[in-house]
């Protein structure tokens, strides 16, 4: 009897780990490309027939041969890189009285502020981890090694706080799941506390304030803390900042901004703040130099790539942006009727705006104040309710930034030759200490009468390009030659020439140290009086600095795509909320404010045509598609894919090489699951794919070359831009190519270039910018910087993924002008001059259709305009969003790849549709795709060491085998514990019969 | 029904254990999924399977319905976990894709109440139901 308990309850035991073994390996098998870059493993490997002749290493290392001794050079290099963009890249804000940097005496320090326990790194988003790792340098240990003495006091009570700050994205595993400011109540400061600084370590009151953001995590514009913005000083802070000014203790206060998103600083003068410094999101070394900076070992040359409100509320993208976007006026409608998911049909944003983001805005409206054009002094979009007026609005300008010393810069002169504009500086180092100095170059295209009748916006001021000094000793001079692209001056007219044109009339450029002077400049040379800079000082502007001259009317130059020679023309007239429900929205226009600033959010019902679209089939097999048979399928002549290196995409031997291809085979290719099994047959190994902007995400092989951390977690990509510095991009862009060479990663997903639309972007960290042009000229040096590797570049998330909230779904509608001259051509220098050979589609739809359904965007505007010859993605696909599901529709509007396609579901559909319905058509478009994704690995790193002979070899994860042993193990159990059960039990049946 | 609990024994009360939290489990479940896209048959029907077996056996003893109800509610314990792994995913990365990260807490609760269920019933299969007269 006892005996018989026994089988069963091991029977029961091994039952429930049977189910476990069988569903944990059947869950696992689905994931198994994730479980295999978690483990490091590749399943495949090349063997070479015989000796290889040829050189096989097409991309070599900077370093030499990838190796334990090189790698630790390589990660020396990313960490002194990383020091170097935070120095570069952190902007000073505020410099009262040359409060910074700090004297050989001013060395003993309190640190205030919550976060400096618990530092902000990098928001929650993809990337390397390396910032939480042994590897990493907090703000206490940099300060300490720069030879300050920190008040330990204070410092360990926060650390040992129960207060934390979070960003409300349910963190599993990591401290916080909840949203919080994480600011300490001003109880807390007991008075032993304040006695620690009162006594001692009252030299400098160093304040770190905090803001963050995420991936899926939208900033707040009404917060949970005091439904207040999340960006503006909130009431713990300014009872911290308060107690430090009463205090009266210390004979500095100096303000440490630890966010990737613009935050509101009106308030810094109220505290008797003398010096302020934005140090972004710093990564695991950065704060070695924020610490540099501030005893002096650095000097600071970062400027502003975004506009700093005063009122962050105030930007007109708000208006239908971040969190306020909409439902539907007639949701139940729409849900009754539609099949997608709720959340994801349900949301929509009007992009009133237009073109008006960040300095365009402000910029703008401030010329048009001075010059008295277009109502801009009234009372809409005022944050004072009283009438417009820029220094109400803007705290610090987009380009500012301050530095311990001064320069001069002078325009020597300007070029114009065809589409280049040559523009030479000249910077002096007037100050008493080294530093470097960015020119910027900005320009005035006219707005005329044309532009007015035919709803052609302009900015009155517009980045055209910049460039940075080398270090300049005191006295010092360098001549800087930049070269911009008059093709970032062009406007997109939408209504008349339905395409881009050079407006007719006076143009003026002008270099300056940030674009509200920059302004000014242009201003005084029209002659306008009445100037004031940001702190409402008047000023008269620099005329010597401005260039001006004249230009025709031009419809023509910019009409046709300089790669392709194809007709640019209006390609999202259906993007236009207007296109379905006329007069529904008002596009925002400097001929006059007052009757066109977004006063509310748009409301608007969606009609059937447009909930037709939502739902999101379109494909129908043409009636002319040939049939499957007409390709060659499964002809193998042992080609392997190292035989296509270096092969023109043009060249026919690509088609004998997709004949080797079964359908099957082809129909695995756009399944991706951060990169793609291996096909043997045909040699294509197993590809390998980071991702994140400031890190590629991997952990070295320690077995391989001894060392196992991850790779660099760098300062976020704000910060990279604000150096304004194209070798440091560059330079980024290499460092993170080599370090994709040691991890094996054929392609990685970055930079982020969508805009800063509003400043309460979840994922502005990881974007360069709210000015487009910005976003160009930064991809463009970077990516190119990458792809000298070998390793490709993956520019994410094409178009208009501007906000977090409601990512996934949301109908972003716009005009065409907008949207080429921002959301498009933040992304366009990343895959036309700077290179890159892959790129991520976006969440959001463009009007109704989801980005990678959109034929306008991934074929006519990506292939046929950028002439790109890589392989386009979706984003992540995994999860339970039907709307990305419709793999026939994505497919043919030239959608390649699907992102994190855990289950192969595209493969599935694919392939069914080819052989259900002898669908030619499709088969046609995925040797299409087949031909771009293997021409772009071909030639990548990941071939380094095939050659025409290799052969690849299929090699099965150490994990599989391992959980099939599991379940036979458990299954025997589970026999063998029946077995003695029956028997047992038969025993006690012939017992009792026996009894009896 | 004194009667009739008098002759019960230990394992008889971990398998009533067993009901009682699968049933629980099983209501926080439909309650829920439909809200969350977590909606599966399959586990709702291995629970309810497993509660019938459950309550088989608390009127007659078998070892192998008390085998298979383990295997019932194994399965959509297991079967949760696993239909939640981008929820969890999201979780440890701190973002919103894959899943719900919100759901985390809520995936666990109603996993470890199924789990729990397991173990009451494989407790029970150690144990006598029924007093040895």
């Amino acid at each position: 009897m006892r005996r018989k308990r026994l089988w069963t309850g091991l029977a029961s035991v091994t039952s429930f780990m049977l189910v476990l073994s069988i569903l944990g390996t059947n869950c696992m098998m689905g994931y198994a490309g994730t479980v295999n870059q978690a483990l490091g493993i590749s399943t495949s490997k090349v063997v070479n027939q015989s000796e290889a002749s040829d050189d096989t290493t097409y991309y070599e290392s900077e370093y030499g041969e990838l190796s334990a001794e090189n790698l630790q050079k390589l990660i020396a290099d990313t960490y002194d890189e990383s020091v170097v963009e935070e120095e570069e890249g952190a902007v000073l804000l505020k410099n009262a009285d040359s409060a910074l940097p700090l004297s050989d005496s001013e060395t003993k320090v309190t640190l205030f502020g919550h976060a400096v326990a618990q530092p902000l790194y990098k928001n929650s988003s993809a990337g390397s981890s390396g910032y939480k790792g042994e590897y990493c340098i907090d703000l206490y240990t940099a300060l300490t090694n720069a030879g300050l003495h920190v008040n330990d006091t204070l410092y360990e009570a926060y650390a040992s706080s129960t207060t934390k700050r979070g960003n409300g994205s349910s963190t599993f595993g990591q401290e916080e799941t909840e949203w919080s400011m994480g600011e300490e109540d001003i109880s807390f400061y007991t008075d032993k506390l304040k006695k620690s600084w009162a006594d001692d370590y009252n030299d400098v009151a160093i304040v770190m304030l905090a803001r963050e953001g995420g991936e899926g995590v939208e900033v707040q514009t009404d917060d949970e803390a005091e439904g207040i913005s999340q960006l503006a000083l909130h009431q713990e802070e300014k009872d911290l900042l308060q107690m430090i000014k009463d205090s009266g203790a210390f004979k500095k206060t100096i303000v440490l901004v630890n966010s990737g998103n613009a935050m509101e600083l009106g308030w810094l003068d109220e505290y008797n703040v003398d010096a302020c410094l934005w140090i972004g999101l710093p990564g695991q070394r950065g704060f070695e130099g924020v610490a540099n900076l501030l005893v002096g070992d650095a000097n600071p040359s970062g400027h502003l790539t975004d506009t700093y409100a005063i009122n962050s509320l105030s930007a007109p993208a708000v208006v239908n942006g971040s969190y306020n976007n909409q439902n539907w006026t007639n949701l139940d409608e729409v849900l009754d009727v539609s099949e997608e998911n709720d959340q994801d049909i349900s949301w929509y944003t009007a992009q009133a705006e237009g073109i008006y983001v960040g300095y365009k805005y402000y910029e703008t409206r401030y010329e048009d104040t001075v010059m008295g054009q277009g109502n801009a002094d009234s009372n809409v979009g005022s944050s004072t309710g009283t009438g417009w007026n820029y220094t109400d609005e803007v705290q610090y300008p987009f380009g500012y930034g301050l530095s311990y010393t001064n320069f001069e810069q002078k325009l020597d002169s300007v070029e114009i030759n065809g589409d280049e504009i040559t523009i030479k500086a000249t910077v002096t180092n007037t100050g008493k200490v080294a530093g470097k100095s960015t020119v910027q170059v900005y320009a005035q295209t006219p707005y005329g009468d044309y532009e007015k009748e035919n709803s052609v916006e302009k900015s009155s001021i517009q980045l055209l390009d910049f460039e940075k000094t080398e270090m300049l000793e005191p006295g010092e001079s360098e001549t800087l030659t930049i070269t911009g692209d008059k093709y970032l001056l062009a406007s997109y007219d939408y209504v008349k020439a339905m395409s881009y044109i050079m407006s007719g009339g006076q143009y003026y450029l002008t270099i300056a140290e940030n674009a509200h002077d920059a302004m000014n400049n242009v201003l005084a040379a029209k002659g306008a009086g009445n100037l004031v800079d940001v702190s409402g000082k008047a000023v008269s502007g620099n005329t010597e600095n401005v260039y001006s001259w004249n230009e025709d009317f031009d419809n023509t130059t910019y009409a046709t795509s300089e790669y392709t020679g194809e007709e640019v023309t209006n390609q999202f007239a259906d993007c236009d909320l207007n296109y379905w429900v006329e007069n529904s929205l008002t596009y925002m226009s400097r001929n006059d404010w007052e009757g066109t600033y977004p006063d509310s959010a748009t409301q608007v019902a969606a009609t059937d045509e447009m909930i037709e679209v939502l739902n999101g089939d379109y494909y129908e097999k043409p009636e002319d598609a040939v049939s499957a048979d007409s390709y060659t399928q499964g002809e193998n002549q042992n080609i392997p894919l190292a035989a296509m290196i270096g092969l023109d995409y043009e060249d026919e031997q690509w088609e004998t090489y997709l004949n080797q291809f079964t359908i099957d085979e082809l129909a695995t290719i756009p399944a991706d699951n951060f990169g793609t099994a291996e096909i043997s047959t045909v040699g294509k190994p197993a590809i390998l794919a980071g991702d994140g902007p400031d890190g590629v995400g991997g952990t070295f092989d320690e077995e391989k070359y001894g060392d196992g951390r991850d790779d660099c977690s760098f300062p976020c990509e704000n910060i990279l831009a604000a150096t304004f510095n194209k070798n440091l991009l560059e330079r980024r862009g290499e460092l993170m190519g080599e370090e994709a060479l040691y991890l094996g990663m054929a392609y990685v997903w970055m930079p982020g270039t969508n805009l800063h639309r509003t400043p309460f972007g979840g994922r502005n960290f990881e974007y360069y910018s709210e000015d487009a042009n910005m976003n160009y000229l930064c991809e463009k040096v970077e990516v190119q910087g990458v792809e000298t590797k070998g390793v490709h570049v993956g520019a994410k998330h094409l178009a208009g993924n501007d906000q977090e909230n409601n990512r996934e779904g949301i109908s972003v509608f716009f005009n065409e002008q907008a949207f080429r001259e921002g959301a498009l051509r933040g992304c366009e220098g990343s895959l036309t001059e700077g290179g890159g050979m892959v790129v991520m589609h976006a969440f959001n739809r463009l009007g109704m259709k989801w980005s990678s359904a959109s034929a306008a965007l991934c074929t006519q505007i990506v292939r046929n305009e950028w002439g790109f010859s890589g392989f386009e993605e979706t984003d992540a696909i995994a999860g339970d969003a039907t709307f990305k599901s419709h793999f026939l529709s994505t497919f043919s509007a030239g959608t390649n790849v699907y992102c994190l396609d855990f289950s192969g579901a595209s493969t599935a559909a694919l392939s069914k549709q080819i052989k259900d319905y002898d669908d030619g058509y499709m088969l046609g478009l995925l040797r299409d795709t087949a031909h771009r994704y293997l021409y772009t690995i071909a030639n990548s790193s990941i071939m380094n060491g095939y050659s025409a002979d290799s052969v690849v070899v299929s090699v099965t994860p150490w994990w599989q085998p391992t959980m099939y042993g599991l379940i036979a193990l458990f299954a025997i159990l589970e026999i063998l514990f029946l077995v003695f059960l029956i028997r047992g039990k038969k025993k006690e049946v012939i017992k009792v019969e026996g009894e009896k | 029904m004194k009667t009739i609990l008098e002759k019960k024994a230990v394992g008889f009360y971990f398998v009533v254990i067993a009901v009682i939290l699968a049933v629980a489990s099983l209501i926080r479940f439909t309650i829920w999924a439909p809200n969350h896209h977590g909606m599966d048959v399959i586990i709702i029907a291995a629970i309810v399977l497993g509660v019938v077996l459950d309550v088989f056996l608390m009127i007659k003893e078998n070892e192998y319905i008390l085998i298979l109800a383990v295997v019932c509610y194994s399965i959509g314990a297991v079967k949760l976990l696993t239909n939640s792994v981008g929820s969890f995913v999201d979780a440890i990365q701190g973002i919103n894709m894959f899943g719900d990260s919100s759901q985390v807490g809520n995936i666990l609760s109603i996993s470890i109440m199924i789990l729990l269920s397991v173990l009451a019933s494989i407790i029970a299969a150690f144990l006598k139901q029924i007093k040895e007269l």
